[in-house]
């Protein structure tokens, strides 16, 4: 075995192996059996080291400081502490809530102005109806000129009147091929 | 002091006094000096509290904490006598912090604990400093670094050889007990 590989073995038991390395080491602990072996070594070792905590300082010690440097070390958890605390050791949760936040205001603005546009007066709707009906009955009047344009002019000249002369040019030659 | 450097202060503490005051007792094992050094942690803090930054703050105390802790190391001749009393110390330390009520468990737990207390004791210092930021403080690599003042790449290879060195430690012993 590696070292290399030894190295991916232990990180991958800390829990602080990338997902690559992961995969890998667990593809070669089902395939190998002293791999195996490690992997669940370490984890053993991992499981035990997060089972060790903070030592708590004892009160008798923050009273000797407070004596020493005459202010207050009072253990009470406050407000002020909290909010601190959340800022400071916590920088993902802050970041992620003032995202959320700034988020929030831009898309209540966005609906706040969107709102104040589309307000109009009881007149200006009428006035708007009507002038869309006025557009639609162009636009049927275009239509329907062009349909007759189509009828009489495109259709009479371009492809009737063609095909006509072309049938009868086609009878013509059918009648004499008969004579002939 | 004004106020807001006194609540500056209470916030500092309320933070870092376990934090700091467990490390130093892993680096000098030995509950008195771990409690002097605390002590004069706290003290430094709060004499520097206007300029220190809050969000650097955690490496400076950390690092402050060490420096300190180093100065003990070098003062003090080793005394096998002090440390069969972290042993004692940390057997009640660990009873009192417990909470898990079912008796075989926290007596799983306590021996589980000492084990590795012990352990990572034995560990070099310059390993221990980086094994003890990381897995018990939750220190970040870059933070360690700043911290002990070592390249980054070093607080990886050294938090490594800890791990290493843990693992044989833990293995000789339990070898050493079913002989």
């Amino acid at each position: 075995m590696t070292d290399k590989l030894i190295n991916k073995i232990i990180s991958v038991a800390y829990g602080d192996a990338n997902i690559f390395d992961i995969i890998h080491i667990k593809i070669l602990a089902i395939k190998n059996r002293e791999v195996s072996k490690l992997l669940n070594e370490y984890k053993a070792t991992a499981c035990e080291v997060r089972t060790l905590k903070e030592e708590v300082l004892p009160e008798e010690i923050m009273n000797k400081v407070a004596a020493r440097i005459g202010a207050k070390t009072e253990n009470k958890t406050n407000f002020t502490n909290d909010i601190l605390s959340l800022f400071i050791t916590r920088p993902i949760i802050t970041s992620a809530a003032a995202l959320i936040l700034i988020l929030s205001l831009v898309t209540t603005m966005f609906i706040l102005r969107q709102n104040n546009d589309t307000l109009y007066t009881q007149e200006e709707i009428e006035k708007a109806g009507l002038q869309t009906k006025q557009v639609f009955e162009t636009i049927s009047e275009i239509f329907s000129k062009t349909e007759n344009y189509v009828k009489e002019n495109v259709l009479k000249e371009n492809v009737a009147k063609p095909m006509t002369k072309s049938f009868n040019k086609i009878t013509k030659a059918i009648k004499e091929g008969d004579v002939k | 002091m004004n106020m807001a450097a006194e609540t500056k202060y209470r916030f500092f503490i309320q933070q870092y006094k376990n934090k700091i005051f467990t490390y130093s007792i892993y680096m000098l094992k030995n509950r008195m000096d771990a409690e002097d050094v605390t002590q004069e942690v706290l003290i430094k803090i709060w004499k520097n509290i206007e300029g220190v930054n809050v969000l650097s703050a955690k490496t400076w105390i950390m690092k402050s904490t060490h420096n300190l802790c180093i100065d003990v190391l070098r003062k003090r001749a080793i005394d096998t006598k002090r440390e069969v009393c972290i042993d004692e110390y940390f057997e009640e330390t660990f009873e009192g912090n417990n909470t898990e009520n079912d008796p075989y468990n926290k007596f799983q737990i306590n021996v589980m604990s000492q084990r590795i207390k012990e352990a990572v004791q034995k560990l070099p210092e310059n390993l221990k400093s980086v094994f003890v930021l990381y897995e018990i403080q939750n220190l970040r690599y870059k933070e360690i670094s700043k911290t002990l003042d070592i390249p980054l790449n070093s607080v990886k290879v050294y938090l490594l050889r800890a791990r290493k060195k843990l693992q044989e430690d833990l293995k000789r012993n339990e070898l050493r007990e079913v002989v």
